[in-house]
């Protein structure tokens, strides 16, 4: 019998800004309780105010505790007790941490006002807040969380709300399919996470992440190096799940049949960015034989996705694929070690994504109200009003959305003078570094450019020429004609969004990421570009993509288009979920089947002896009534012969009598003489 | 004083047994609430006890380590050869009982509430039921296998009744399977308690009987091992409390650790663990002993189904925390990787079944079988997390499938069909029921923030603490119980988009007005189970602060018994 590693965490008390944390962590929370069940009775007005202020107050508190915090402050308290181990939750505000917490929130905010106007009139309007509080209190609690086993609590916590969001419009059988296919993926990656944390446990005997770091950092506890490694890998793996890497991301692109808010959050804030944060988190558990697993992901997954951008016809889908290939430049960021970059990526994507989504939105809200108010003139369009193919002219009609589109696309692509140009090339140049990444920088500049092509592409169909849904249905004329801007709950997030974008937002340097100030550096930025070659060519390749989707757009063939083979294989995820279909779920159901039958037969067997029981039964009956009844029976019968032989000779007649005693009588003698001799 | 709140709760269901016999009532509903009002006073009394328990670290089956306690000789019976057999009406409550005690309380509590299903022949019904108020938390506070095992007996015959009275259309034949079933699990404990009585002595009860001052537990003791007492002069008790205690084995008899007696290689001890190990397994029940519970389940009356997945299920994990593995330490620390699978194959075999089901009721009845494989599989374990995290499921699964149970009974009640296939989108004419049911399916699928959540965690903790600290369970087979885990999630999502989200329609056997919301009753019941599932998520401390320390000398006993 070995010891167990028990290391017993102790028990800090908390700290003013813990409390004001915790606030905010519990508000939407409040909010969710109170939306969720008195919902119904409060207008839809009323309800989007209460939301929308209560997240608003969370920035503002999110913002005093960033600002507040200087050294990282940790709060550890018992959550509950087996005798005397104790498990521990605890709470940790660096100026990492709050800073996340500001990107959050400020987000969320966004998204709040924006979804107070674009969800007015939708149905199931009551739940959409509440889904939306659970979702941030869930992400809050990652963000804040210092223990891994109260992160992977709210890690499932952010899956159920994301499921709850996607299938919103449970009535769409594709929104259903979509949410289930989410939780999914994402069960069968935490499946990974239950495991590295059954590891850690056991062999470290804390989840506390700021005591672990010690451990490992002081080596007084030694664990073998299988173990280490398995944990390192069991941990990326379920990031893989929810930040959309490669083989797992196929759910991402299901998931926009959520409402576009929904994206919004989930893309910059929520969700996928809590597996690059947990990775940061844990940084110290990657032990260096397995990064390159995360540096070569992270590249196949940036290309791939890209290259699925390019012949997709689905705005949302779109942006979701950039937003796939956007996070596997920060699992590469983490590969490398630079986590710092990582997370630098992740905050400026969290806002040039969201308005990207937040200004495709407004399009797709103008787009959907063509179609509502041509059903209200008995016009049915059965057109799919996400298609860029039947977009266009947006430039003059929607201009706020327009030139907010452009900036976050101009941050997305990486031009000069924008956040993610920034981000991007420290991400490139720590790869850079390293010669034996060599390949992953090769394809992770490739992506840049096809990331410049399919977005120009996007910008082009969408914004630009003319009005094509009217071209085709000239019903729409008339309503063209109508298409104003978007109301200001829609547009303000936009202006806020489009300006966070600009680089001086984050430094003053144009081409060097070396003073982040408003972040208050929550990480050391290493790296950044050494040499002016990587900004030149990382520029020309974006150029390039940007010239080539220029010529090649309207060029493009919009309708009947030849198919190619490949094209085909990427537009079915290359063919990700046909082979989970064979390899997992096929099977699945077959076992299930098996298994079914396996009980039937033992069923069958139970059955057969309470059949053999009977039969026995009906056996020994029949003994008992042929056999042993049978030989009474005989007895009996032979009685009754006997008797009745007899019977004659008691029949009242003296002669008989008498000449019976006489033959008894001459017997007796006969046989006394016989005895005689 | 405190062990009349015990007794109280124990015998008044009988009171008020004599009351419903005795009486006259035509009123409809007097019955119900007669057992509703006993039900509630019993957890009352049950949360009062829970709430002034005081975790305490007694060593494991000590007069210390019981309290409420209530102890009353009953008789002393000679049986030549095998000494005399001293019985008495010990109850009491620990650690391990108080949780359980709690959760009985409560699924009886709620299977009375829904009991209105239930239209003929009411008088017996409940008159069974409030005999299962007696029987099943006698069963978990009895001290005395003698006064289990009668418990025990007494709760599977009301069961068969309720089942094959009250069941549905093939109840006959899943009354008499579960009987037979749990009949052979009892038979093969009470031959083990035979074995058991055979081979122990209780010097406790011999100085209590014999009255002498200067005869002492030592003076016994010394006696027995110089042979000065005959085996015939002994007095034995199957007291918990006699019967664990290593020392008490009489010298040279069957399940003396030191005996040689085998057969087919295996020792006397091992065979008479195996027997009993069977029989609770049955109860519990883990594969392949399981084919009783999914037709009790699919016939039983809802009520009954509560019950028998809320409660009945618990018995037999009892059974093994309580009685098995404290008399058999060694034997079921040999056994245990042998345990532990056969608890992950109950997890992954059932989950994969029910995914293949078409019955809503047999769906959440084999989902039962794979959560009780996390049970055996944390028992196994033998340590801290791994038993907290098996007592733990215990409780919450008793809510959980109660709940679930419930909730199908709720639609069956209003159309007759269990059918997954013939419902779609009924989240647009019942959504609060749709609520409940996602709330419940996703508790049991072990979401955080549920109680089941805590339960599964810890049992995985605990078994790949195993692999480090007894080098039992190896590490591959606690990670194939994860399977189960994403299975589970495959089955109960796949239900809810089927039946709940989408288009509404149903099958055309199913008459679409039928179907209301819940009532404002349903609603009491479910949002009632669904709180608590909620709080021992978010609280474990709750439960887990006042038994923790009995998990921690179950593990302490255990690791001083095999070193």
């Amino acid at each position: 019998m070995n010891p167990l590693q028990h290391t017993d965490p102790m028990l800090l008390p908390a700290h003013f800004l813990h409390s004001v944390a915790l606030t905010i962590f519990f508000l939407p929370v409040l909010t969710f309780v109170i939306l969720f069940f008195t919902g119904k009775h409060i207008s839809t007005s009323w309800r989007s105010w209460l939301a929308t202020s209560v997240v608003g107050l969370m920035f503002i508190l999110s913002l005093y505790v960033h600002l507040s915090v200087d050294v990282p402050i940790i709060a550890r308290w018992s959550w509950f007790s087996m005798g005397t181990l104790h498990m521990t939750s605890g709470m940790v505000l660096s100026s990492f941490t709050t800073s996340m917490l500001v990107v959050v929130t400020a987000i969320a905010l966004m998204v709040h006002l924006y979804s107070m106007e674009y969800m007015k009139d939708r149905r199931n309007h009551s739940k959409f807040f509440p889904y939306l509080a659970l979702f941030i209190s869930a992400m809050i609690g990652i963000i804040l969380s210092d223990s891994l086993f109260n992160i992977f609590i709210f890690w499932e916590l952010v899956g159920l709300a994301s499921y709850l969001l996607i299938g919103f419009w449970y009535q769409k059988k594709e929104a259903a399919a979509a949410a289930k296919k989410a939780f999914l993926y994402n069960k069968a990656a935490d499946t990974a996470f239950v495991i590295a944390l059954g590891l850690i446990f056991t062999y470290y005997g804390t989840t506390e992440l700021t005591l672990l770091r010690t451990l490992i950092s002081s080596s007084s506890i030694l664990v073998p190096t299988g173990i280490a490694i398995s944990i390192a890998v069991l941990l990326v793996l379920s990031t893989f799940g929810k930040s959309a890497q490669f083989p797992f991301y196929v759910w991402l692109p299901d998931a926009m049949e959520g409402p576009t808010p929904v994206s919004a959050l989930l893309h910059a804030a929520t969700m996928v960015a809590a597996g690059i944060l947990v990775l940061i988190k844990c940084d110290f558990l990657l032990v260096e034989q397995m990064r390159w697993v995360l540096v070569w992901t992270g590249a196949i997954t940036a290309l791939l996705a890209a290259i699925q951008a390019i012949r997709c016809y689905d705005s949302k889908k779109i942006l979701a694929f950039s937003t796939v290939s956007q996070i596997g430049y920060m699992m590469m960021a983490i590969g490398t070690g630079n986590t710092s970059a990582a997370y630098f990526h992740l905050g400026t994507h969290a806002f040039f994504k969201a308005g990207l989504f937040l200004s495709v939105g407004a399009v797709i809200h103008t787009m959907h109200h063509i179609q509502q108010n041509s059903f209200k003139n008995k016009i049915y369009l059965e057109v799919d009003t996400l298609d860029i193919r039947l977009m266009g002219g947006f430039r003059k009609t929607m201009p706020i959305a327009f030139y907010a589109y452009v900036a976050c696309y101009a941050a997305l692509i990486g031009i000069p003078f924008f956040t993610g140009f920034l981000s991007k090339e420290t991400i490139l140049a720590s790869l850079l570094q390293n010669p034996t990444y060599s390949i992953p920088f090769g394809m992770a500049l490739t992506t840049v450019g096809i990331t410049a092509y399919y977005m120009t592409r996007q910008l082009y169909w969408m914004f630009l020429g003319d009005f094509r849904l009217a071209a085709l249905y000239p019903s729409c004329k008339e309503e063209q004609r109508k298409i104003k801007e978007n109301h200001w709950l829609i547009n303000i997030p936009l202006i806020v969004l489009a300006c966070t974008t600009l680089s001086f937002f984050v430094s003053f340097h144009p081409f060097h990421a070396s003073d982040i100030h408003w972040m208050k550096a929550p990480l050391p930025i290493v790296g950044g570009s050494t040499s002016i070659y990587l900004p030149i060519a990382s520029i020309s390749i974006t150029l390039i993509g940007v010239l080539l989707a220029w010529s090649m757009a309207s060029k493009e063939q919009l309708y009947n288009w030849k198919q190619y083979w490949f094209w085909t294989f990427v537009q079915q995820n290359y063919g990700i979920e046909k082979a989970v279909q064979f390899v997992f779920i096929i099977p699945s159901f077959l076992i299930a089947r098996g298994l079914t039958y396996l009980d039937k037969i033992i069923d069958m067997w139970v059955n057969a002896q309470a059949y053999l029981a009977v039969l026995l039964a009906h056996i020994v009956y029949a003994i008992d009534r042929f056999l042993i009844e049978g030989v009474l029976k005989g007895i009996v019968f032979l009685i009754r012969i006997v008797g009745s032989s007899f019977r004659s000779l008691i029949q009242g007649q003296v002669q008989s009598y008498i000449s019976t005693t006489l033959i008894v009588l001459a017997l007796m003698f006969w046989w006394y003489l016989r005895q005689l001799h | 004083m405190e062990s009349f709140g015990l007794t109280i709760l124990l015998w008044l269901p009988l009171l008020s047994l004599l009351v419903l016999l005795v009486g006259k009532y035509h009123q409809p509903g007097t019955l119900r609430t007669i057992t509703i009002v006993t039900t509630a006073i019993q957890l009352i009394i049950a949360v009062l006890l829970f709430i002034q328990m005081v975790p305490e670290y007694f060593p494991l089956h000590t007069s210390d380590s019981f309290v409420y306690k209530d102890f009353h000789p009953w008789f002393t019976l000679p049986l030549g050869q095998l000494g005399y057999l001293s019985v008495n009406y010990f109850v009491a409550v620990d650690g391990l009982t108080i949780s359980l005690l709690l959760l009985s309380s409560i699924v009886l509590f709620v299977g009375a509430l829904v009991s209105h299903t239930i239209q003929f022949q009411e008088k017996g019904y409940y008159a069974l039921y409030l005999l299962l108020c007696i029987s099943i938390p006698g069963c978990f506070v009895a001290q005395d296998l003698f006064l289990f095992f009668l418990f025990f007996e007494f709760m599977l015959l009301p069961m068969y009744f309720l089942i094959g009275i009250w069941g549905g259309v093939n109840k006959e034949y899943a009354a008499i399977k579960f009987f037979i079933y749990t009949l052979v699990g009892s038979l093969l404990i009470l031959v083990s308690f035979i074995i058991l009585y055979a081979s122990t002595y209780s010097p406790t009860e011999m100085v209590r009987l014999s009255g002498h001052s200067d005869i002492t537990v030592q003076s016994i003791q010394q006696a027995v091992m110089d042979k000065t007492i005959t085996t015939s002069d002994m007095v034995r008790s199957l007291s918990i409390q006699d019967v664990t205690k290593p020392t008490n084995i009489v010298p040279g008899s069957w399940l003396d650790p030191a005996s040689t007696t085998q057969w087919l290689g295996i020792s006397a001890r091992m065979w008479v663990f195996i027997a009993l190990l069977i029989g609770f397994i049955i109860k519990l029940p883990a594969i392949p002993f399981h084919t009783w519970l999914p037709d009790a389940h699919v016939e039983a009356p809802t009520a009954v189904s509560v019950v028998l997945a809320g409660i009945l299920l618990k018995i037999g994990g009892y059974g093994l925390i309580r009685i098995v593995w404290p008399i058999f330490p060694v034997e079921a620390m040999q056994a245990s990787t042998v345990i532990a699978i056969i608890g992950v194959v109950s997890i992954v075999y059932a989950a994969y079944v029910a995914l293949a089901q078409d019955d809503l009721k047999k769906m959440i009845a084999y989902s039962s079988v794979s959560h009780m494989g996390f049970v055996l599989l944390g028992i196994a374990s033998g340590t801290v997390e791994g038993i907290s995290g098996a007592v733990y499921q215990l409780f919450s699964h008793g809510l959980i499938s109660a709940l679930l149970f419930i909730l199908v009974g709720i639609l069956y009640e209003r159309t007759h069909d269990r059918s997954i296939a013939h419902y779609k989108g009924l989240l647009n004419k019942m959504p609060a029921f749709t609520v409940v049911v996602t709330i419940a399916f996703f508790a049991s699928l072990g979401l955080p923030g549920m109680s089941g959540f805590i339960a599964e965690i810890l049992v995985l903790i605990g078994a790949f603490q195993a692999s480090q600290v007894y080098s039992t369970i190896p590490i591959g087979v606690t990670i194939v119980a994860t399977i189960g885990l994403v299975v589970t999630a495959g089955y109960y999502l796949w239900t809810l988009q089927r039946m709940f989200f989408g288009k509404f329609s149903v099958h055309t056997s199913v008459d679409a007005h039928t179907l209301q919301d819940l009532t404002l009753m349903e609603k009491v019941v479910t949002y009632l189970l669904c709180g608590l599932v909620i709080l021992f998520g978010v609280l474990p401390s709750v439960l887990l602060d006042t038994i923790g320390p009995w998990m921690q000398t179950w593990v302490q006993f255990l690791q001083q018994s095999i070193q």
